[in-house]
């Protein structure tokens, strides 16, 4: 028998070519990387950094967890969190912003700590294999470039949400000692950052980068965008520096180098195209442009082609899931088209004749910050109008999908349908009226040519007959004897602020219930960034002037039809509600920032950098102005009676405290510091995962967060 | 022939009953001890008969000439012709079947009485009888302890169910949950497709538990072996045909059930504290509800035949529809024919058979469809008298339809029961469930099975047997779709256009597997009573797959889509996957005079899925058992002991199944379709070469090791037979992406052996049969059997973090909160800021309200040193959970199948339960919490969620502010959209479900019409019977959440169907 058993044992091991199959039609490591091509092809995975949220539905709004933060990608999330938007969901008296809240918790995993080293690995994979194939010098420069590119983008990611953090710079094994290294220090993870730029930018072959991939301008871009941060960082958080390492100073002095290259070398900025009317129209089709490869100031964008690669940032502005808003304390940083502060002693209000369609200076003059939603948006910098819908009522006469404007009142409710294009075409009905019927968004592309038009609607046409719209409003439009009716709403859009975020809407654009539908292009990198940083690198380095001014913000203001920046004018009581920490230039600068990268995540990191967190994160958010004759129609469905908040205590205010202060701004969050919460300066970090600090006992928690 | 003759000898006893005599007897057992209870009956009648005394003794009148029939339990039946005597002693002899019965096992075939491994054996015809089941695995559920057969996701004729044996296995391949692995299943010594099989040509079932009996097949045999034998004939017999058919009605066994309008506006209106019905056009609620008073009592003008009303507004109040559910089902047909045909001469045998089965499942419309037909001949000759050929043939079609849903709604939660069938006013389609099926293309799956089995044996010398096996089999599956394009409406009266572009899809999968087998067995008894056997033998097979999918955009003419009538975009995509094996193995029997036995055997396995080093495997086991009762000093039991085995076995086997085909080569995908960076240049698609995964070579075998001990026993002759097992089952080097590293790395970790876990188990099965005079007889058997396993070793996550597998974590374990009630206003000590009073519990990142579930503070410090008094996930891990524990499991304990049978002259019962004793399970969706966390405002109600938290009064100067109307609310309160939703889903006592079940499986009456009516027409047999599959489930799950699928989606259905079997 043992016999037997050595035979079949001999029989059976002897013969290996049965037993060695290799995998059929796929590729390997050994044979991928063996021309510039397939090298390139490769490269296109490092891309994916831009991608995260546009392409993911569920990411736009609630997430945003990877380096794609400030991709410029519509992700809101940091706005969120910086206190400048708010996700308005139920839940009458919380505090939304878990910043302001204090209900930040140190997360088992997380996303913002993995992805950035996995687009590393990706990164180093490559520069591994440059010298297998068959590649010149050119090429392979090339692509070096574009790989450290990617790995500085990534590792900036890390030191932008945790400071120091462990550098990689080759590919890993099981192994390597690097898995059970300590923090490096950001001084150190700066200067490899830099030093891998510095290389990008002299090495990378700007004849071998296709349009819309990374080439040299690009690389300033970024290295705008980072010096800027990391420069600022070490000013406000008193880092201590070390002269082995390149200084915030330099870093300052680099951005306002590489920022001034750009802006002579890109002195035009978008005006978008003449299909809409409504003014500063550039800034708003930036963002609902179909093909931004045409748009001078962009350097990089993601491009979307239909049935290719399409995303649903639009679609999602406008069905019930979309819940972003902007608080009454964001909109009063708009400055009034004039370009002046709200509160500016100079500022002037205005009256509409709705029937003549034109503005006289008020003779009352109100308060643009406690006014009903059409004097708030009246004569306001018009990046505001792009963001949030402004203010309208129209009658829903026709299905669903059809209107006529609401001329009642002497033409009030159409103030701004008049400032766009009217949405829908028009038809005539039974009885030959005319009248305009939105179509179905869910069909087709470029069935209407413009960008933004009013009334709004959801995807399938379906009209929104008035804003403000608040969900906690009375069901009867109360659209008479020159009330403005707070609307209850629709099901695909229920404000409970009435300043409902519509960024990303495009009329031409599909937007799709099911499947990601909307095509519009989405920047990445883009001159009117740099050109912030190019003004507040300059103002850190006390260079900034007038002509400055003129290159950078003013470019910015001209190309959105606002009042430009005189510096000599701008004292301690130009704007009295700033922060009076902050200098009256530098305000202005911060404040042109915030508008412009409005939605774009930013402004998280801003705050951070800043270390103005608590100014910015603890401001209570609340909506717009409800008149006092117009009390009646916001009927509280939230848990008190009016709806409406005092003014002085910062709760909801009782019918009698209503009609007392002449109205009030509509309610629905607590205050933070009421509820004795708010930004705490451990949070200027983000905690590293406890699962990384189990696997890793050399990595060490934040101090702050320990 | 001899039918008619028997007929003429029966007239010809009738003809002379008038002379019978009376005649007395007497029975004796084997032991020589008096038979008590035997029944005696007359050949060719059925009524007439007698039973034995206390002493054995019986009286009987009949014909002198009459032949009788002796019967009793666990005894062979003897026939005695009379022959004019007064007086007959009748011994009897012991039924060789149930202990010297033959059992199929690895290679080969074992007595019954000599078997030492885990091993049960059921006969097809014992599970199946009348039972019109056209899926094996379905037919075998509940039959065999230990064997878990799932339901999976329902699908026309029941196929593609999981199968596993003795439970959970491994985590291979995952760092988070642990998994069963599937079992070998064999047809006939190869592996095959269990679905393309007609249980009518089914002889018997094996199934292999231990390592030990297991071994044999290597390394895919790790988790268990199915051994499935087809029919062949075997002594010579005159030609049998046979025939059965039945016509059967199918419904679904359960749905999920809506609370009415009325209660669904009131829940709304309690949710969003509105009178508006903001989902869709802002309705008025309160109009809504005079509506529907209105209509209900005949007194509303203008509403659509379906129910909608439009009011004056131009707004819709929907008052008709309900249960849309309900509406999307209906009784749908099976039909099932088989036909047979068997014979065999001394030298020549054959079987041939024919199927054909073919169902329209339980819903509406004739889109879920199950249609199998299948051919089988055999055909076995002895060419010599040492040499045997046999060429086995099977070929199989299956062809399914079945609906392809591209709302993605069909089986939704969001299905408004309100919302009727048919068109709202303006024209549209309303999406509801039976609308969708309408307007739903179907994909047809057409699956071919052709089989070619061919086995030679030899017999050069006694006690030699050499097999020699061939197989070859393929299965290519066609599957085809168009999607066409829909327009409906929804709630919100959106039209809805889809698909985007309409598409078609042709795939094609072709898998083929070519199989020898060689091996042969050597019998021998060199000394008295010593029994020998030896079988050596050698395995290869090689399989391959090939898959092409091509799909292809915007049809020019729609009503005939075609591939090259596309004018959009075409992609194609194709995938190949092999592997080969080659291994011998080997057994060893010894058994001294059938009392001692010992097994051993083993196979050298190697394999193409793994590196070269490590490709090869030696599995050695052995088994030994004690036929305790064949020993001369249990004579004195022998009466009531009628067998008694212990066993034990010992074995451990490599386990491949969880190895991919290429898991130690790098490879790198070509991504053309992903969201890849377009360049400026690119309006299409460019080819992405993707990243290389961490690959290691180092990886080896997990090895499945079993102890098993059993013992079998038999008691008063055979009357009640049992057994029981205890097995501990040990994984190890267990083969899955660990988390050990740091996400530093920038990837997985690569595949590597990672852990080991262990299963401890228990089976248990009995059975009973007797009779209560000649005409009644009856038998129950029950099964019972249970498993629990547990991580013993990991190589990672040594701080025990609760999102991996930790060392010591039971499989199935729920973490969660304990509940402890709501909090209540007296919790607050500011009721504008709602903030907590001091010492009241407090929950991290989350601010309660009353109503909301308040969770008990289990632990404190888990998180910081302020961890005092507030509820949170600690540190995540096992050490520091938090305030969570374990709450329960989601190991299905204690299965059990029951199976009861009855027969009462020719009228047979048989009834066959399955169940699970206890299991926990926690959900959070619509179907237990009211509405959802989020999105709530489409979200329908359904039953059983009504009884939820409500407050007095919401207005803040009322005394009653937020003080709990219901305190005893199961639900806690609800909220519109998002608010602490979320935070009262989490996984906590009070809202753990139980999921264990009974399931009456089937139910089946026959009635056998009598012989010698039959006779006279040439029928040897015809019965008629009547059977329920799944009539009645026992479940406290909602209505529709099916305790086996735990969710609602394509129904679990019960069948009644009416047949006939009849054999000339």
């Amino acid at each position: 028998m043992l016999l037997a058993i050595a035979a079949f044992t001999g029989l059976v091991s002897c013969n290996d070519d049965f037993l060695d199959l290799e995998p059929k039609g796929s590729v390997t490591e050994a044979s991928a990387f063996a021309t510039f091509e397939t090298c390139t092809d490769y490269s296109l995975n490092l891309y994916n950094v831009f991608n995260g949220p546009n392409v993911n539905a569920a990411a736009v709004y609630f997430q945003g967890p990877t380096v794609n933060y400030s991709s410029g990608l519509g992700s809101s999330q940091r706005d969120i969190w910086s206190g400048l938007l708010t996700q308005y969901t139920n839940g009458y008296s919380t505090i939304p912003n878990m910043y302001a809240a204090q209900t930040v918790t140190i997360p088992t995993t997380s996303a913002a700590y993995s992805y950035p080293y996995q687009m590393i690995r990706t990164a180093n994979i490559l520069l591994e294999h440059l010298n297998d194939g068959d590649l010149n010098d050119a090429q392979r420069k090339h692509l070096e470039a574009v790989a450290r590119f990617f790995r500085a983008y990534c590792h900036y990611a890390l030191l932008l949400n945790f400071g120091d953090c462990i550098y990689v710079d080759k590919v890993l094994g099981e192994n390597s000692e690097e898995l059970m290294g300590s923090r490096s220090s950001r001084l150190f993870v700066a200067d490899q950052i830099y030093k891998e730029l510095q290389w990008c930018e002299s090495n990378i072959q700007d004849d071998l980068a296709e349009p819309n991939t990374i080439n040299s301008d690009v690389v300033k871009a970024f290295m705008s965008r980072f010096c800027l941060f990391e420069g600022t960082w070490r000013k406000y958080h008193n880092v201590a520096e070390s002269g082995e390492y390149v200084s915030g100073t330099q870093l300052l002095q680099t951005c306002v180098a590489v920022s001034k290259d750009l802006a002579a070398k890109y002195p035009t900025l978008y005006t978008g195209d003449n299909n809409d009317k409504h003014p500063g129209k550039g800034w708003g089709q930036m963002w609902t442009t179909e093909n931004l490869g045409k748009v001078p100031s962009v350097l990089l964008y993601v491009k979307h082609v239909e049935d290719k690669k399409m995303h649903r940032l639009g679609h999602y502005e406008h069905i019930a899931s979309a819940c972003l808003e902007m608080p009454q304390s964001t909109v009063d940083l708009y400055l009034t088209v004039d370009g002046l502060p709200i509160h500016n002693a100079n500022v002037k209000t205005y009256d509409y004749n709705g029937l003549t369609k034109t503005y006289t200076e008020s003779a009352t003059p109100y308060d643009y910050a406690n006014a009903d939603s059409y004097k708030t948006f009246r004569k306001r910098d018009p990046r505001l109008w792009q963001m949030v819908t402004p203010p309208y009522h129209v009658i829903n006469n026709v299905g669903t999908n059809g209107w006529v404007p609401d001329e009642s009142n002497d033409g009030i409710y159409s103030e701004f349908i008049h400032q766009f294009a009217p949405r829908g075409n028009k038809k005539t009905d039974a009885s030959g009226n005319p009248y305009w019927d939105s179509p179905n968004f869910n069909v087709a592309y470029h069935q209407v040519e413009t960008h933004k038009s009013l009334p709004s609607t959801n995807w399938a046409g379906n009209i929104l007959p008035g804003v403000p719209h608040t969900q906690m409003s009375d069901n009867a439009n109360k659209y008479t004897n020159g009330k403005i009716g707070y609307y209850g709403g629709k099901g695909f859009q229920r404000g409970k602020s009435s300043y409902f975020v519509w960024k990303h809407v495009a009329n031409w654009d599909r937007q799709d219930p099911t499947f990601t539908a909307d095509i519009s292009d989405k920047p990445v990198f883009k001159m009117e960034e740099v050109l912030l940083n190019y003004a507040e690198a300059a103002f850190e380095l006390n260079q900034f002037n007038q002509s400055i001014a003129d290159v950078t913000i003013n470019r910015l203001r001209d190309r959105a039809e606002v009042g430009r920046m005189n510096v000599a004018a701008i004292d301690e009581n130009f704007d009295p509600d700033r922060d009076k920490t902050v200098a009256p230039v530098l305000w202005e600068i911060r404040r042109e920032r915030l508008i412009e990268l409005m939605g774009e995540s930013f402004s998280f990191d801003d705050v951070r950098r800043w270390k103005k967190g608590d100014w910015f994160v603890n401001k209570h958010h609340y909506g717009a102005w409800v008149n006092s004759d117009n009390l009646d129609a916001v009927v509280s469905r939230t848990g008190g009676q009016t709806g409406v908040m005092n003014n002085a205590s910062h709760l909801e205010a009782s019918p009698a405290e209503a009609s007392a202060q002449g109205g009030g701004h509509l309610y629905y969050y607590l205050d933070p510091k009421k509820a004795g919460k708010g930004w705490l300066d451990k949070y200027y970090l983000m905690p590293i995962p406890t699962e990384e600090l189990l696997l890793n006992p050399n990595l060490q928690q934040q101090d702050a967060w320990k | 022939m001899r039918a008619i003759l028997t007929g003429f000898l029966m007239l010809f006893v009738a003809a002379v009953s008038a002379q019978d005599i009376t005649v007395r007897g007497s029975v004796k057992d084997a032991a020589g001890d008096p038979a008590i209870g035997a029944t005696i009956r007359v050949q060719g009648s059925s009524t007439a008969g007698a039973v034995t005394d206390v002493n054995g003794n019986f009286t009987i009148t009949c014909s002198p000439r009459a032949t009788l029939d002796v019967a009793y339990i666990g005894y062979e039946t003897q026939s005695v012709a009379v022959n004019g005597r007064n007086n007959i002693t009748v011994s009897l002899s012991q039924l060789t079947t149930d202990l010297n019965e033959v059992v199929v096992v690895g290679y080969g075939t074992q007595k019954k009485v000599n078997l030492s491994g885990a091993v049960s054996t059921v006969k097809m015809e014992d599970v199946l009888g009348d039972r019109p089941q056209p899926n094996v695995a379905a037919a075998l559920q509940g039959a065999i302890p230990g064997l878990f057969i799932g339901s999976g996701s329902n699908s026309p004729g029941q196929t593609d169910k999981t199968i596993q044996i003795r439970g959970t296995a491994s985590f291979s391949g995952s760092n988070n949950t642990v998994s069963g692995i599937s079992p070998l299943i064999l047809i006939d010594n190869v592996p095959g497709d269990i679905d393309a099989l007609n249980p009518e040509d089914i002889e018997s079932v094996t199934v292999l538990k231990d390592a030990s009996s297991s071994a044999i097949y290597g390394a895919r045999a790790a988790a268990g072996v199915v051994l499935i034998t087809t029919k062949r004939p075997k002594q010579a017999q005159r030609v049998k045909v046979n025939y059965s058919g039945d016509v059967g009605f199918v419904n679904a066994v359960s749905r999920t059930k809506q609370v009415s309008t009325e209660d669904y506006i009131q829940v709304y209106k309690d949710a969003f504290n509105t009178n508006q019905y903001t989902g869709a056009q802002n309705q008025n609620l309160d109009d809504w509800l005079s509506y529907l008073q209105q209509y209900k009592a005949g007194t509303l003008a203008g509403v659509t035949d379906n129910g909608i009303y439009v009011a004056p507004d131009g707004l819709r109040y929907y008052l008709g529809g309900g249960d849309n559910n309900g509406r999307m089902l209906e009784t749908g047909t099976s039909w099932n024919h088989n036909l047979s045909m068997s014979g065999a001469t001394d030298a020549i045998r054959f079987r041939m058979s024919a199927n054909s089965y073919n169902e329209d499942g339980p819903l509406y419309s004739k889109k879920d469809t199950y249609d199998r037909k299948s051919i089988n001949g055999v055909i076995s000759a002895d060419l010599a008298k040492w040499f045997t050929q046999e060429l086995d043939i099977y070929y199989t079609q299956q062809n399914r339809e079945f609906l392809q849903d591209e709302t993605g709604a069909l089986f939704g939660q969001r299905n408004v029961d309100f919302l009727p069938d048919g068109r709202d006013p303006a024209g549209y389609l309303i999406r509801t469930p039976r609308n969708i099926i309408d307007v739903s293309n179907v994909r047809t799956t057409l699956i071919e099975t052709p089989r070619i089995f061919t086995k030679s044996i030899f017999r050069p010398f006694k006690g030699l047997e050499a097999i020699f096996e061939y197989t070859y089999q393929r299965k290519g599956t066609d599957f085809n779709y168009y999607s066409g394009k829909y327009t409906m409406t929804d709630i919100q009266l959106n039209v809805l256009k889809g698909p985007d572009h309409d598409y078609s899809i042709a795939r094609r999968f072709y898998e083929s597997r070519k199989a020898i087998n060689a091996y042969a067995t050597y019998r021998f008894e060199p000394w008295k009573e010593h029994h020998f056997s030896v079988m050596g033998g050698y395995n290869q097979e090689f399989w391959s797959y090939s898959y092409y999918n091509t799909r292809a955009e915007d049809q020019a003419i729609m009503d005939i889509p075609s591939m090259s009538g596309a004018q959009g975009t075409v992609t194609t995509s194709d995938v190949f996957q092999e592997y080969a094996l080659r291994s011998g193995f080997f057994r060893f029997n010894y058994d001294y005079a059938g009392k001692y036995l010992l097994e051993v055997s083993g196979r050298y396995d190697g394999s193409s899925k793994f590196p070269k080093d490590s490709r090869f495997g030696f599995f050695p086991s052995f088994s030994v058992a004690w036929n305790v009762t064949n020993e001369n000093f249990m004579k004195g039991t022998s009466s009531w002991l009628t067998q008694l085995k212990p066993r034990f076995s010992y074995g451990s086997i490599g386990n491949q199944t969880s190895v991919g085909y290429y898991d130690y080569i790098s490879s790198m995908a070509l991504n053309t379709q992903a969201n890849v960076w377009l360049s400026g240049n690119a309006n299409d698609y460019v080819t992405v070469i993707g990243r290389p995964g961490i690959v290691s070579d180092k990886f080896t075998w997990e090895t499945i090791t079993t102890l098993n001990v059993g013992l079998d026993f038999a008691l008063f002759n055979n009357r009640i037979t049992g057994s029981f097992e205890y097995f501990v089952r040990k994984t190890k080097d267990i083969l899955s992406q660990s988390v050990a590293l740091p996400a530093v790395l920038g990837d997985d970790a690569p595949m590597q052996n990672v852990g080991a876990m262990k299963t401890n188990g228990w089976e248990f099965n009995i059975n009973y049969r007797n009779h209560v005079g000649p005409d009644f007889s009856y038998r129950i058997g029950f099964n019972i059997w249970d498993y629990q396993s547990k991580i013993t070793k990991l190589n990672f996550n040594e701080e025990k973090s609760l999102n991996y597998l930790y060392e010591g974590k039971k499989a199935g374990e729920i973490w969660g909160y304990e509940t402890t009630g709501f909090y209540t206003v007296d919790d607050f000590s500011d009721l504008s800021t709602w903030t907590l009073k001091d010492g009241v519990v407090k929950v991290d990142g989350v601010s309660p309200r009353p109503g909301d579930y308040k969770f008990a503070n289990l632990r404190d410090g888990d998180v910081d040193a302020d961890d005092v008094n507030r509820i949170n996930t600690g540190k995540n891990t096992a050490n520091n959970p938090g305030d969570r524990k374990v709450i329960g499991n989601t190991t299905p304990r204690f299965q059990y199948g029951i199976n009861f049978g009855a027969n009462y002259k020719g009228i047979d019962l048989n009834v066959m339960l399955q169940g699970v004793a206890k299991r926990d399970y926690f959900a959070n969706g619509p179907y237990f919490y009211t509405l959802a966390a989020g999105d709530g405002i489409w979200m329908p109600v359904f039953e059983g969620t009504t009884d939820y938290w409500k407050p007095l009064s919401q207005d803040a100067s009322s005394p009653d502010y937020y003080v709990a109307a219901n305190p005893g609310a199961k639900l806690p309160r609800i909220y519109g959209n998002v608010g602490n939703g979320g935070y009262n889903r989490n996984t906590n006592t009070k809202m753990l479900q139980s999921a264990a079940y009974m399931r009456v499986k089937n139910i089946t009456l026959s009635y056998t019409f009598p012989k010698n009516l039959l006779q006279k027409v040439f029928i040897s047999n015809l019965r008629a019977y009547v059977s329920a599959e799944n009539p009645f489930t026992f479940t406290s799950l909602p209505d529709g959440v099916d305790p086996e699928t735990l969710s609602w989606s394509y129904p679990m259905y019960r069948t009644i169907s009416f047949g006939l079997n009849i054999t000339l």
